[in-house]
């Protein structure tokens, strides 16, 4: 037996389904075509605002002009989408996060956070083609499409009186919102199915795009941090589990199967310049565990700029203020020094280390070959002052 | 009932007006608005923030002095949110060293505006006579937040194991350069004060 309340939610519900169902059905088009320009109305408002966005981006400062960067992006984005290539615009934001993204006008934004989370080309590539799937499945237009849809179900509701019955218009809200975040998560999905195929099309491992997710799991759990979400956020998320998406792939890598040749491989190289405000960066967001577990995994994977690497472990244990953490960044600083890739920035900050240590003497050494080695150092006065203080 | 509703009405508008104090050339010391804890003396007319640790010449968004007056060990410099990493808004140590606290305020600013902040110009300084530590520092907001970019300067000496920062900052584009000369009187007229008399509190250390 029904109860009323349990049968006005599902009224409610199959009334809203019903219309923005229609709606979604509508909006699933095919791909966009290479050098696609909207004539819909909605669509082309759309465009514009992303257009006035890009506008906005080229200017900030936030926008990083690294004509290198940007051209190595754009190529990995051409070698997996070649007809599109002339429609895709790459800018690097100076952003910790891991992240990336791509509006339907062509604009794709990758994060800095994100290529120091990845650990090879494949791995960018893989995320760069998840976001080119985005974009050739016109998700941004069917998602606003989607809420407005869904949106008019619920102002129909309130016209006819419906919305009136006891728990119809809480139940119609909440089913919305689930609707939308639903919807949201099958893009993800979808989007991770093309980006696959098109980074195998392009050359690039395949099963480097479950890795990315395996990689950000172990090192979320490393940290402490519980990768996994509640029985509520799996529906009120916009994203799939970052372990489902991880299963998906592996299944999808395996059927592709691997690259015929050594997929491209020139990730360090190119992110080199930016490599130390990377790390800056990433230790300046606070999240000591992230940032510890994170440079741990960097260490392991890749064998590049070790100093450098192990200089911002040691920043980060010094900035910490520990006195129990003083060793930790003395030892890190010691590794770097030993390794290729260390900042002169090292000596200074172990010069710091050392004199809370009471190591007076060689605190003054360090100093004195910080000043050696960055003669035009902007903090110069400061630490002639520590000299000077001795 | 009408006349009710206009004495409401008129009494919501008094109190939205009461929340800056306009504090006018030379007319008062400023150790009201900036706790007990640091006088300055501006000499343009500034808004005072009733926080007392923010002041404006033309508005928040374009031009703002912020004072943090007398932090103590193991403070924060701003209200830590509880969703944020431990070491988003770090405290403030008395072991820190002149470049740690260049990089606590540093850390400070990026944690509450959550992007990238870079110094530069880092010199020895003097606030109130102690020895303390001045620089310059730059970010832009998100395009969500409006994307302007801001530079600014800050002033940051300790006393009696309580430190004492004074940071000016405006638009890049036009404001920062406009009201540097007036920031800078404030930071020469700084006086700090142990603070006797007031009651030692978190709030009053904001």
């Amino acid at each position: 037996m029904i109860s009323r309340r349990h049968f006005t939610r599902g009224l409610g519900a199959g009334l809203v389904c019903g219309v923005s169902g229609c709606v979604t059905t509508q909006a699933n088009q095919p791909d966009v075509p290479p050098g696609y320009r909207p004539t819909d109305a909605d669509e082309v408002g759309l465009l514009r605002v992303f257009d006035r966005m890009e506008e906005k981006l080229k200017k900030s400062a936030l926008h990083l002009k690294t004509p290198a960067l940007t051209a190595y992006l754009k190529d990995m984005c051409c070698r997996m989408a070649a007809p599109y290539c002339p429609d895709i615009r790459v800018y690097v934001v100076r952003n910790p996060e891991f992240n990336a993204s791509m509006a339907s006008n062509g604009m794709m934004q990758v994060h800095t956070g994100f290529l120091l989370w990845c650990a090879n080309e494949s791995q960018v590539a893989a995320v760069l083609g998840h976001e080119l799937g985005h974009y050739l499945r016109r998700h941004s237009i069917n998602r606003r499409r989607d809420i407005v849809g869904k949106r008019d179900a619920a102002a129909f509701l309130g016209l006819t009186g419906l919305a009136s019955i006891p728990g119809m218009s809480e139940a119609a809200q909440t089913l919305i919102f689930y609707s939308v975040q639903a919807y949201s998560r099958e893009h993800e999905s979808e989007s991770d199915a093309v980006g696959i195929r098109l980074m195998a099309r392009g050359g690039y491992d395949p099963v480097e795009a479950a890795r990315v997710w395996e990689r950000m799991i172990a090192v979320q759990r490393q940290a402490g941090n519980d990768p996994t979400y509640t029985k509520q956020q799996i529906f009120s998320s916009t994203h799939p589990l970052e372990a489902e998406r991880m299963g998906a792939l592996y299944g999808l890598a395996r059927g592709l199967g691997p690259p015929k040749d050594p997929p491209p491989a020139g990730l360090m190289e190119h992110v080199r310049p930016l490599r130390g405000m990377m790390l800056d960066d990433q230790v300046k967001s606070g999240d000591d565990k992230t940032t510890e577990a994170l440079l741990g995994t960097i260490l392991r994977d890749n064998p590049d700029d070790v100093g450098m690497v192990h200089f911002h472990m040691g920043e980060m244990y010094r900035r910490r203020q520990n006195t129990s953490d003083l060793g930790l960044a003395l030892a890190s600083y010691q590794w770097a020094l030993a390794s290729d890739g260390a900042p002169p920035e090292t000596h200074r900050s172990m010069g710091l280390v050392l004199r809370k240590l009471g190591r007076q003497g060689d605190a003054m050494d360090s100093f004195r070959t910080y000043l050696r080695l960055r003669p035009d150092a902007d903090d110069r006065d400061v630490v002639q002052r520590y000299l000077a203080e001795g | 009932m009408i006349l009710r509703m206009t004495a409401v009405v008129l009494a919501l508008l008094v109190a939205g007006c009461s929340e800056y104090i306009l504090i006018g050339p030379k007319e008062m010391k400023t150790s009201v608005v900036f706790s007990r804890r640091l006088e300055v003396i501006p000499d343009v007319a500034i808004s005072v923030h009733p926080q007392r640790s923010f002041a404006t010449i033309e508005g928040f968004d374009l031009d703002t002095l912020m004072v943090w007056p007398g932090i103590r060990d193991g403070h924060p410099l701003s209200p830590v949110m509880p969703d944020w990493p431990e070491g988003r808004t770090p405290p403030f140590k008395i072991t820190m060293a002149d470049t740690e606290l260049v990089e606590f305020v540093e850390t400070s600013l990026r944690g509450f505006l959550d992007v990238p902040v870079t110094t530069k110009d880092v010199r020895p300084t003097t606030l109130d006579g102690h020895p303390g530590i001045r620089f310059r520092y730059a970010y832009t907001l998100k395009d969500d937040k409006g994307g302007l970019d801001y530079e600014g300067i800050a002033v940051a000496a300790t006393k009696k194991g309580r430190l004492y920062v004074i940071a000016y900052q405006g638009t890049r584009i036009y404001h920062f350069a406009k009201h540097l000369k007036a920031a800078e009187h404030v930071i020469a007229t700084a006086k700090l004060s142990s603070g006797k008399g007031s009651e030692d509190t978190s709030d009053e250390d904001r």
